[in-house]
């Protein structure tokens, strides 16, 4: 990889090249493409038939009852090379906001093969056979309490009769978008010095050592540090991905392997501490024949991830160190021996780095970020996961025709340790003479300690197991008559260790499902949902669901409609109970503790005496129960002229019984005496519509695919009290941002002369002055405070839209992905966009108010101490429209000939470049593309090839 | 067959092993209800929540007074400089309540618990809890009282609601404010009854037997009332906070006078002071050794309530020291404070007193302003602090949250033998919580008899005069001549104003200014907060930060939160 990172740009002139020369020799073999694109038109028809998983059983799309929508990665890994489950998901599927979001309900529970709680993010696209997505109330029905914000449930690919085997590598580059930009030393002592005389406060930096630091003679003695730069970081990282996987039959056995090995390297680049990760994975799944009415199946899952790193990163660690504020190295040549001799015995026994020792300053001992990256040693995180399935199958058609049982076994082990070497390092304040030489070394860190044993910490320790078993039968009554029905049985268990509880949920479910000759639906469920949170006695729920479709095509009077091939219109109702959100065990009880410190008394005669507060937790309430969720779903499927696909539904969940410790009715002082209740009710609404569209023009094929859903919610019962009608939270969406409405900065006009505020001005947090914030009274009590405050936005996005686009010529295939968020806002929290006090200043305070800029001014006067104005209080001044459109991933794929292809005894082979994050239009992309946590935003470059044996 | 057979018993067994553990939440041996009846010491601890968090010396309020400010943004700094209102109730003690609930608690569960086995013993244990249930329920309610007590909307003087019972899930929490009269006879009554179940002493002493307990058998008596009570609260600390409610009633923001509340108070301390012999019970190092004593102190005749001692006790000096010694400089006392110091004479300071030194204004001061203000090359056990020029990271201002803002660190209450390394180990220190100490009721005493009558007024063998006499003698003012500034003191105003700046010395940074700022009206107008930084020959006074409360500062607000939910709650005038 290195090498290539060397040889880039060869390498890309290369790789274009090659597709070029591709692409010509493409041309004189067009013959064979006409059959796939005939193939890809052919494909909404054959939509109808596609079999979907509905997690406990499958079923036919057009027999389809209840909102559920899929994907199959085959039907689009070739063009949309991701292996990165959630960026495949993000855009794709219909009522699907961000990767794991069904309807703005909150984060879906996730099922992979079988098991409700495992992660996504532990799979390769590659190895995924569907993604289903249980939208309502009644498609989620048989997953019980967990179901409660919708279920995403992910199924392995399984052996083949067919031996195959396929191979897709891809490797490229990240580049960041965007780092911060902080001011220098000299400026930002300049700033500061302004924030003092703003506060009526002396200069802290004189004009000399400004002159100094800006100068940059002695950048040692007046550094200005910024770790934002190559020193320390790369301009780009590259990543590995490499997937194989294996599928066949031998006998009565058939199997699928997939092994992957992904490498991603680290943007931070100091010493060789800073490795970066690596991933391994592999997987089995086998099914096998034991008798004649018994199948099985085992799979085994293993995956192994390693990532080194220094003990601080420096791109976080950067956002508090000023970069006056010491030289983190000091070049030994600077120091004057001859002055101070003592030194030399000093210097020799430190730890040196290139002939430089690391500095330090007392008033900032704790701040050593790029000390701790040099002298302080390296860690390894170490993950290691494994599953293992094992079902058993069941023909019991000997008993009764139709009838058949399943068992499902698994177990899941989740470990993350850490293997630390962590050194102890002295830091140095230097002393300086007049002529710029080092006279004086005083260590402000520790005795430097080199060590030599690692240490190993756990992290997580986790295990699940999982445990199903259904019982079905179905049964055709004549030739129009159609019954299923399956009894379920399912617990799972989580325990982590350190968590005293483990996480246990367990259901029994009943779905009968009826249809009359394909033509009228019905499909209902109850489940018999138990919580162990809840008091004996209130444990058990029963939830049912009942949802009917109606397909009209299959009326004899629109069967001919050659334009309309398919329509069926749906409606579900449905309840879950749940217990996902309550926040703990035994809250129903009244709890006592003596934990909680103590009073010691009685040591004047004797050696003393203490006992421990006996401290309540919380009331009791037995009555306290599941939180319920209730849904209504109507919606419609169709297929227009064999080349249009559009889906719609609209929905309405009401989330009732909510956890809710009521406050507005006790005292503060009886905070902790409060019982647990259900009181709080939020309902959600909203609607979605899929557009698939297909055609061919001449050479040139298209699919389109567009997705939109729009989500409200309003919050209709809410625990709270306050003075005024307009606080209310109840009315308002569940994502409203509340704070106060800004009217810019305060002026001079605004203060009389004394600096008081003028009449008829209010008052506002503390004293303030011009080019302080100023917000508006809205109750127009004279005093601007927290009863001030209003919906001024919020968080959630309302409309999500998501748009694949693929063009196929020839051999080749663009494909584009186009996801938007629109009508949501975000704060700028980051000291980065709101410094004050000692924060590092950034660029934004070159924006500041001043009495000349008055007019032009982007950020409030600057001070020197924090928040005594109105500085940081939540208001509209630092909200911004957070909605944005992304060019998600573009990729171009090109077809290897398909003689050459079967030449080289290959079934496919193709090629494709690809580019991901590459264009994002939003009124704030500033905003939004400098990412300011432990790593910037990246801009992904990809070449890749994907041979199919 | 086989097979068949395995594969049930598999499936069989593995349900049975789900079912029972998926069923039953794991037993986490939690305590409810049945607990507090079975277990004494569980049902012990309800009571002891009373003595959670109580007023101790180490508030550090004086931020929000002319005494000092923070080097951080304190709640008490955001207070003081005009952020206080109904909704960021700084100072709330309404919480407090809490603490009432608890020992409401317990009153309904003590006849039920079995304390010992022997029944008169289990009597005479359950009587003497029901006296400290009693004491602390009305000491909660003084708290309470003491910041939330004021003029209410209408214009009436109002106290707090008095809570006498358990309050339930389902019981009804809007309680008006009665009268404030009303309310301190609530909290003495509570008192009083309290006194009838308590002896004065933990010492088994039968002289010290309350009434009640006079036909009760002796060995028993002594057995439950015996030493090993000590610092739990008793007749004489009781009777201290009588006298503090009743100085705190008579004092001009609230009944000013009228009635017989100053007369109480001086003849409650009248006698608490003679029984430690009068005068010359003050004692001679009672103003530094409450903080600053050897290792192993457990005598300590200053100190009328303290918790027990404790070892390694020193996030005091990790907040307050100087930076240099690798504390944080949280609290920076004033200029203002300084200020107040007298001249070594005894005479107020000024500029133009013969014996200032410009160059050195604290030469020539009195001594109590060496051992409580860290000033510019004062010391703190041997280790020279410069605040001004030269002063490194000490300077004024020179490290936010962690220099000084106004010239001064904080030397009181701080054990100056602590060392804290950089590396971030600290040496041991022994220190307490002082909730009582008798140089405060020295100056109650004081306060009272002057207003009463006058600066010679004696009662009980003390007078006013008497006692300051005793203080700054004690405090090494006018060590070698008489205290002639004291003898120029003859009008009750004049002794009143001098109480006044006592009290403020003597107490200082200990929480009591902020409460008596206010019970004399004067927390509304105290000025701007001056510094003093030194330039290398000047002493230069600078602005630090403003002072800025409105006028009905002296009655805190109830918090918003509470008013809001409560129609029956009447909020204080002006908030």
């Amino acid at each position: 990889m290195k090498s290539f990172i060397k040889h880039k740009k060869t390498l890309l002139c290369l790789g274009s090249y090659v597709l070029f020369s591709f692409a010509l020799v493409g041309q004189n073999n067009q013959q064979n493409q006409i059959d796939s694109i005939a193939l890809d038109s052919a494909k909404l028809t054959s939509k109808l038939n596609k079999v979907v998983n509905l997690g406990f059983q499958k079923e036919k799309t057009g027999n389809v009852v209840n909102a559920v929508s899929a994907i199959s990665p085959d039907d689009f890994l070739k063009y949309d090379n991701t292996q990165w489950v959630r960026d495949a998901l993000f855009g794709r599927i219909t009522g699907l906001k961000y990767s794991d979001n069904v309807r703005g309900l909150g984060t879906a529970l996730i099922v992979v093969d079988g098991i409700p709680g495992r992660s996504i993010d532990l799979l390769n696209m590659e190895e995924i056979e569907d993604i289903s997505i249980l939208k309502d109330a009644s498609a989620a029905a048989m997953y019980g309490s967990m179901a409660r914000n919708g279920v995403i449930v992910v199924t392995t690919k399984r052996g083949t009769d067919k031996t195959e085997f396929n191979v897709v590598v891809s490797s490229g580059i990240k580049n960041p978008i965007s780092m911060p930009n902080y001011l220098n030393s000299a400026e930002y002592m300049g700033y500061y010095n302004e924030a003092r005389a703003n506060d009526g406060l002396s200069q802290r930096y004189t004009d000399e050592t400004i002159a100094n630091y800006a100068s940059g003679e002695n950048p040692i003695r007046y550094p200005d540090v910024d770790f934002y730069n190559s020193d320390f970081f790369k301009s780009q990282v590259s990543f590995t991905n490499v997937i194989a996987d294996f599928s066949g039959a031998m006998n009565d056995t058939k199997y699928y392997i997939n092994v992957g090995f992904r490498s991603d390297g680290s943007l931070q680049d100091v010493t060789e501490n800073d490795k970066g990760s690596t991933r391994f994975n592999v997987r089995a799944n086998i099914d096998f024949r034991i008798n004649d009415w018994i199948t099985s199946s085992l799979d085994a899952i293993a995956i192994l991830e390693r990532n080194k790193s220094s003990f601080t990163n420096l791109y976080s660690a950067g956002r508090t160190f000023r970069p006056n504020l010491y030289a983190p190295l000091l070049p030994i040549d600077l120091i004057d021996f001859t002055a101070n001799p003592d030194l030399e015995g000093l210097v020799e026994a430190a730890n040196k780095f290139n002939g430089f020792l690391l500095g330090g300053s007392q008033s900032f001992s704790g701040n050593n970020p790029l000390s701790s990256v040099l002298g302080e040693g390296s860690q390894t995180s170490f993950t290691r996961i494994s599953q293992v399935n094992n079902s058993i199958n069941f023909d019991l058609s000997a008993i009764a025709e139709g009838l058949s049982a399943k068992t499902y076994v698994s177990f899941d082990f989740y470990n993350r340790y850490n293997l630390a070497l962590r050194n102890n390092f002295s830091i140095y304040e230097p002393t300086w003479s007049a002529d710029n030489r080092i006279i004086n070394l005083v260590n402000r860190g520790e005795l430097d300690f080199k060590a030599t044993n690692e240490v190993a910490s756990t992290d997580i320790f986790t295990i699940r197991y999982g445990f199903f078993g259904t019982l079905n039968y179905e049964k055709k009554f004549n030739e129009n008559h159609f019954l299923k029905a399956s009894l379920l049985g399912l617990s799972n268990s989580t325990h982590i260790r350190n968590v005293k509880q483990s996480e246990n949920n367990t259901h029994a479910s009943l779905n009968l499902n009826y249809s009359f000759k394909d033509k009228f639906l019905v499909d209902f469920t109850t489940s018999y949902v138990h919580s162990n949170k809840l008091a004996d006695g209130n444990r058990g729920e029963l939830a049912p669901s009942l949802g009917v479709a109606y397909v009209l095509t299959e009326e004899p009077s629109l069967k001919d409609v050659s334009w309309l091939n398919y329509f069926k219109l749906r409606s579900s109702v449905g309840v879950i109970y749940s217990d996902i959100d309550i926040s703990g065990y035994f809250l129903y009880d009244a709890i006592y503790r003596q934990n909680a410190g103590n009073y010691h008394w009685g040591d004047q005669f004797a050696q003393g005496f203490s006992n421990d507060y006996t401290k309540i937790d919380r009331g009791q309430n037995n009555t306290f129960g599941m939180e319920r969720r209730t849904d209504i779903n109507l919606g419609f499927e169709s297929l227009l002229f064999n080349k249009l696909w559009v889906e719609a539904n609209v929905f309405r969940s009401i989330l009732d019984e909510r956890q809710t410790r009521v406050a507005s009715i006790y005292p503060q002082y009886y905070d902790l005496f409060r019982p647990f209740s259900n009181f709080n009710e939020d309902v959600r609404s909203g609607f979605e519509i899929g557009i698939n569209y297909s055609d061919v023009y001449g050479d040139v094929a298209l699919d389109l695919g567009l997705r939109v859903l729009y989500t409200d919610s309003e919050r209709t019962k809410v625990d709270e009290v306050y003075e005024d009608e307009y606080q209310y939270r109840k009315g308002t969406s569940v994502d409203a941002y509340w704070g106060l409405q800004s009217l810019g900065f305060f002026g001079m006009d605004d203060f009389n002369t004394d600096g008081s505020l003028k009449d008829g001005i209010p008052t506002q947090f503390g004293t303030v002055q011009p080019g302080d914030l100023k917000y508006k009274d809205v109750n127009n009590d004279g005093v601007v405070n927290d009863n001030d405050e209003v919906v001024i936005g919020r968080w959630d996005a309302p409309w999500t839209f998501g748009s694949d686009i693929k063009l196929n010529y020839k051999s080749f295939t663009l494909f584009a992905l186009i996801t938007a968020q629109v009508g949501n806002d975000a704060f700028t929290t980051d000291n980065y966009f709101q410094p004050q006090g000692d924060d590092k200043y950034s660029e934004v305070v070159r924006g500041r108010w001043t009495p000349a800029t008055a007019e032009t001014a982007t950020f409030p006067r600057l001070s020197s101490i924090e928040n005594v104005n109105n500085h940081g209080k939540t208001s509209d001044f630092w909200m911004y429209d957070n909605s944005n459109l992304n060019l998600q991933r573009i990729q171009l794929t090109y077809d290897l000939p398909k003689k050459w292809v079967s030449d080289l005894k290959m079934d496919d082979f193709s090629v494709y470049f690809s580019g991901s994050n590459l264009l994002m239009i939003a009124n704030h992309k500033d905003i939004k593309e400098l990412r300011l946590g432990s790593e910037p935003m990246y801009r992904y470059y990809t070449l890749g090839a994907r041979v199919k044996f | 067959m086989k097979n068949i057979l395995k594969y049930t018993f598999i499936t069989a067994f593995l349900w049975l092993f789900t079912a029972c553990e998926m069923l039953e939440p794991l037993d986490e041996n939690l305590a409810g209800d049945e607990r507090l009846f079975s277990d004494p010491a569980f049902a012990e601890g309800l009571l002891l929540n009373a003595y959670e968090g109580m007023s101790n010396q180490l508030l550090f309020n004086d931020s929000a007074t002319d005494d000092a400010v923070t080097n951080y943004l304190s709640g008490y700094r955001r207070m003081a400089t005009g952020e206080w209102n109904a909704q960021n109730a700084f100072s709330n003690r309404w919480w407090q309540y809490r603490h009432v609930l608890y020992v409401n608690k317990f009153l309904t569960v003590i006849d039920d618990v079995q304390w010992k086995i022997d029944d008169e013993t289990n009597e005479l244990f359950k009587q003497r809890m029901y006296g400290e249930a009693l004491a602390m329920r009305a000491l909660r309610h003084f708290w309470i009282l003491q910041e939330h007590a004021g003029e209410g909307t209408s214009g009436t003087l109002l106290g707090i609601p008095y809570i006498s019972e358990f309050l339930s899930f389902d019981a009804d929490f809007n309680l008006p404010r009665p009268t404030f009269e009303e309310s301190v006879a609530r909290i003495q009554a509570d008192f009083e009854e309290a006194l009838e179940y308590i002896p004065m002493d933990w010492d088994g002493q039968l002289s010290k037997q309350p009434a009640r307990y006079s036909n009760a058998d002796v060995d028993r008596y002594q057995f439950v009332f015996s030493n090993t009570q000590d610092g739990r609260i008793s007749g004489r600390i009781i009777k201290a906070f009588q006298a503090k409610l009743n100085l705190m009633v008579a004092s001009p923001a609230f009944l000013n006078g009228s009635g017989d509340f100053y007369q109480k108070t001086a003849n409650t301390l009248a006698e608490l002071l003679n029984d430690i012999g009068g005068i010359s019970g003050l004692h001679p190092t009672g103003n530094t050794d409450f903080y600053d004593f050897p290792q192993g102190t457990r005598v300590f005749p200053e100190v009328l309530w303290r918790e027990n001692v404790r070892t390694s006790y020193t996030w005091v000096e990790q907040q307050h020291y100087p930076p240099s010694l690798n504390g944080q400089g949280r609290l920076n006392p004033t200029q203002n404070l300084v200020d107040a110091f007298p001249m070594l004479n005894g005479e107020p300071f000024s500029e133009n007193h013969p014996d200032y030194n410009a160059a050195n204004p604290f030469q020539n001061r009195d001594p109590r302003l060496k051992k409580y203000v860290l000033y510019n090359g004062n010391d703190l056990n041997n280790r020279r602090i410069l605040t001004g020029v030269g002063g490194g990271i000490n300077a004024v201002d020179a490290v936010q949250f962690r220099s000084t803002r106004s010239g001064f660190y904080l030397k009181k209450l701080l054990d100056p033998k602590v060392n804290l390394s950089g590396d971030g180990s600290v040496s041991a220190s022994e220190k307490m919580n002082v909730f009582l100490r008798y140089t405060d009721l020295y100056l109650m005493f004081a306060e009272a008899a002057n207003e009463l009558g006058g600066p010679d007024n004696m009662i009980g063998g003390m007078s006013a005069r008497t006692v300051i006499e005793a203080i700054r003698k004690r405090a090494g003012l006018a060590q070698f001549a008489n205290d002639t500034y004291l003898a120029t003191i003859t009008t009750k105003d004049d002794m009143r104003n001098l109480i006044r700046n006592e009290r403020r010395l003597e107490l200082c940074f200990e929480g009591h200014r902020f409460f008596d700022l206010r019970r004399w009206n004067m927390l509304d107008d105290i000025p701007d907060i001056v510094g003093s930084n030194f330039d290398g020959t000047n002493y230069n006074e600078f602005m630090v930060e403003p002072r800025i409360y409105p006028e009905n500062a002296n009655y805190a607000p109830i918090p918003q939160s509470e008013i809001v939910k409560f129609n029956a709650l009447e909020q204080n005038k002006g908030w």
